[in-house]
């Protein structure tokens, strides 16, 4: 949807991306001046936090990258939120028509949430997922799409792509997207299968409305509905893919497994769950690990991060009842990691 | 002065205060221009006309290069590189 920022709104966004963007250039200064040798670390994360954290939190340039990196984090959401109160009375009219369309949402006012849904503010977003009558807007399209992206070269749509091209399926009829958020995997998904039916659930009411949003703009007949991974209140057997991104590193490791066997249960036989997600530790050099374990198990507002990325996804969903389990990165940067699980068949 | 007023654990707010006032000055300066360039489109002084004035790519390219300089002049404050 076009919209145009206020004054304010848009300058203090381009300036709290451009500050992470350019205070980033702090840390290969950092990483440097404690020339530490990978080979001589240890593998651990906590024996490596132990190690090496004393050695950088001990460099004044550093101290300096952690906090731009707090506070671009403990501002972003407010920021955001403050840009869109801005140009409310300019686009609340056509937000409120694009939730008429050809895409579905059910919500289910009885829903208990898991545990971890409540338990702290995602990566330290002020307001989380449903703290603003707007925070779908607010998220993907001001923090996403002008904060985010940019920072990333501008690939994650392309990276979330790239996950749903890595499924192994032809044609699939039903896919199903569980921890859809505002959508931005779900329009992968869209590209590569246009002719499926496409199915999607989130816990966020304020996510799901902007998914909507999307698809009713762009004509896309998403079925969206409110509902954990682990307990989708679906019919089995009926779906030929079942995917998620980004979304496994923000639960715990049961409610992972938890995910994985409801996966199982709706899927058809031989159907399959691609599961895309942050790199996994193994895959990283000591040093490395060290920077993704101190910067968003310790400081990104992600306590569940370094549990998903020590444990081998592949073990989880055999455990789970997959027949066949395979958990590797994409492509030269091994980024995103990606889980491909097979449901076993008559045949097997 | 043989008290300080600041002690080390309120560096990190002092800290926090520096960013958000770089932020205000930064919007300000931002603000500045665009009015600047929206008076000479227009000829009319209207503050509607400042908020929602949409930099074409020559001024967000300015812009662009304005505030880069504003927050590489901060960081250099802040993280000379000497230890």
């Amino acid at each position: 949807m076009d919209y145009s920022l206020r004054q304010r709104g848009r300058a203090a966004i381009d300036f709290l991306a451009d500050l992470r963007n350019l205070s980033d250039r702090l840390e290969p200064r950092t990483d440097e001046r404690a020339a530490l040798d990978p080979e001589t670390l240890p593998a651990d994360p906590d024996e490596l936090q132990r190690a090496v954290t004393p050695i950088l939190e001990a460099d004044p340039d550093f101290r300096v990258l952690r906090m731009c990196r707090d506070w671009t984090l403990e501002q972003h959401g407010q920021i955001a939120m403050d840009a869109f109160d801005e140009i409310r009375p300019d686009i609340e009219a056509r937000l409120t028509a694009l939730q008429s369309g050809p895409a579905s949402l059910q919500l289910d006012s009885g829903l208990q949430p898991p545990a971890y849904w409540d338990g702290y503010e995602f990566h330290k977003s002020t307001g989380g997922w449903d703290g603003h009558d707007y925070m779908g807007f607010v998220h993907g399209e001001l923090i996403h799409r002008r904060m985010v992206n940019p920072n990333f070269a501008g690939i994650i749509y392309a990276v979330r792509k790239s996950v749903a091209e890595a499924a192994p399926v032809n044609n699939p009829k039903k896919i199903l997207e569980v921890g859809c958020c505002s959508g931005q995997f779900t329009q992968g998904i869209a590209e590569v299968y246009p002719d499926s039916e496409i199915w999607a659930c989130d816990l966020s009411v304020k996510q799901l409305e902007q998914a909507q949003r999307y698809a009713n703009e762009h004509g896309l007949q998403w079925q969206l509905f409110q509902a954990a991974g682990e307990d989708l209140g679906l019919e089995g057997n009926q779906f030929d893919l079942v995917t998620s991104y980004a979304m496994f590193h923000e639960i715990p490791l049961e409610a992972s497994l938890a995910n994985l066997k409801e996966y199982l249960r709706v899927l058809k036989p031989g159907g399959y769950a691609v599961v895309g997600d942050i790199k996994a530790y193994h895959a990283y050099n000591n040093y490395d690990r060290w920077k993704n374990d101190y910067w968003n198990q310790l400081h990104g507002g992600d306590p569940f991060w370094r549990e998903y990325a020590a444990t081998d996804l592949a073990d989880i969903a055999l455990q789970a009842g997959f027949a066949e389990a395979a958990w590797e990165g994409l492509g030269e940067r091994q980024y995103p990691f990606v889980l491909i699980a097979r449901k076993g068949s008559a045949d097997d | 002065m043989t008290d300080l007023n600041l002690k080390p654990q309120d560096l990190d707010r002092l800290g926090q205060a520096l960013l958000t006032l770089a932020k205000e000055l930064w919007i300000v300066k931002d603000r500045v221009r665009v009015l600047e360039a929206a008076l000479a489109d227009a000829n009319i002084i209207v503050a509607d006309t400042v908020d929602r004035y949409e930099p074409g790519p020559e001024l967000a390219a300015e812009l662009e290069l304005e505030r880069a300089r504003l927050i590489e002049e901060l960081l250099d404050t802040l993280a000379p590189g000497k230890q």
